[in-house]
């Protein structure tokens, strides 16, 4: 801002008690507390219903993957036996951090 | 949570209504906003808490509006005021923001006292302007996008706040306090 040498004057005058007079807040430990009971109740948002349908895809593809490897790579030999137990244990591993991400942001909730 | 940055904070609140996140960003901010009101309401702390937590309720439900173009503080400092501006509509032409103070807070009372005083002397929307200029440190920039005026009327309310100030300062005795201050 430009000033002439009268306002630069005021300005620092205004200035210099303003700033070694203000007045700070008192801390109040409770306030963050109390706003965070003054907001509504949780609702479904965006990001939890995609990791909702997500998951419930990621169940559902379990599912067949797993009818599917049972079917067409029946445990016989040994080289199907190791492609078989891979496709099961892929998808019981993807389930299961879905699933586990899930039930930690529900119990997260509650914290 | 406590180090992360505000954006995060709030794509977190955006996306997931994450209250935590929210919890973070309202202990973040509190104290600025506090000070801000404290020094519009005359000190009233109830009244500045109320408001504050009102400013907050408000971010809550406006926050998939923030588009970052400003920064965060900015935006929060535009709710409060608006806030600010809804309680004196409300209250028109009233109680603490006019009246004398009660106060309690850090500095001796006899400053106190002298500040609300000084800030007494001029009209809300200048108040505003003078403690976000002086005392929260604001660009003019900045103050525009808060009250939402512009730039000109910004400042010529900026400007007719200084001279008031400064008139009650000199006839207080403070301009000589200054000088000699800057003298020693």
């Amino acid at each position: 801002m430009n000033m002439n040498h009268d306002t630069e004057m005021k300005d620092r005058v205004v200035k210099e008690f303003l700033t070694h007079n203000a007045i700070e807040a008192k801390e109040n430990k409770w306030f963050t507390h109390r706003t965070l009971h003054r907001l509504p109740p949780r609702q479904a948002t965006h990001g939890r219903t995609i990791m909702a349908v997500v998951t419930i895809i990621a169940v559902i593809a379990y599912g067949i993957i797993l009818r599917y490897a049972t079917l067409h790579f029946p445990i016989e030999g040994e080289n199907n036996i190791t492609v078989t137990l891979l496709c099961i244990y892929t998808a019981i591993m993807s389930t299961a951090i879905l699933i586990a991400l899930q039930v930690i942001r529900f119990i997260k909730t509650y914290f | 949570m406590r180090h992360t940055n505000d954006k995060l904070l709030i794509a977190r609140v955006m996306l997931l209504d994450d209250r935590r996140a929210f919890g973070t960003l309202v202990e973040r901010h509190q104290s600025a906003v506090r000070r801000f009101f404290l020094h519009q309401t005359n000190g009233d702390e109830m009244l500045t808490d109320d408001l504050a937590q009102e400013t907050f309720i408000k971010l809550y439900y406006s926050i998939k509006q923030f588009k970052g173009l400003s920064s965060f503080s900015t935006y929060l400092y535009r709710i409060a005021y608006n806030v600010l501006q809804d309680y004196i509509r409300r209250h028109k032409p009233t109680e603490s923001i006019e009246q004398a103070p009660d106060i309690g807070s850090s500095s001796p009372p006899d400053l106190q006292i002298d500040i609300i005083q000084a800030l007494q002397q001029l009209s809300p929307t200048e108040r505003s302007i003078v403690t976000l200029y002086y005392i929260d440190d604001y660009k003019i920039e900045d103050i525009t996008r808060i009250v939402q005026m512009p730039q000109g009327t910004v400042k010529s309310h900026l400007h007719r706040a200084r001279n008031k100030m400064y008139e009650y300062l000199k006839a207080n005795g403070y301009e000589y306090e200054s000088r000699y201050r800057d003298e020693r």
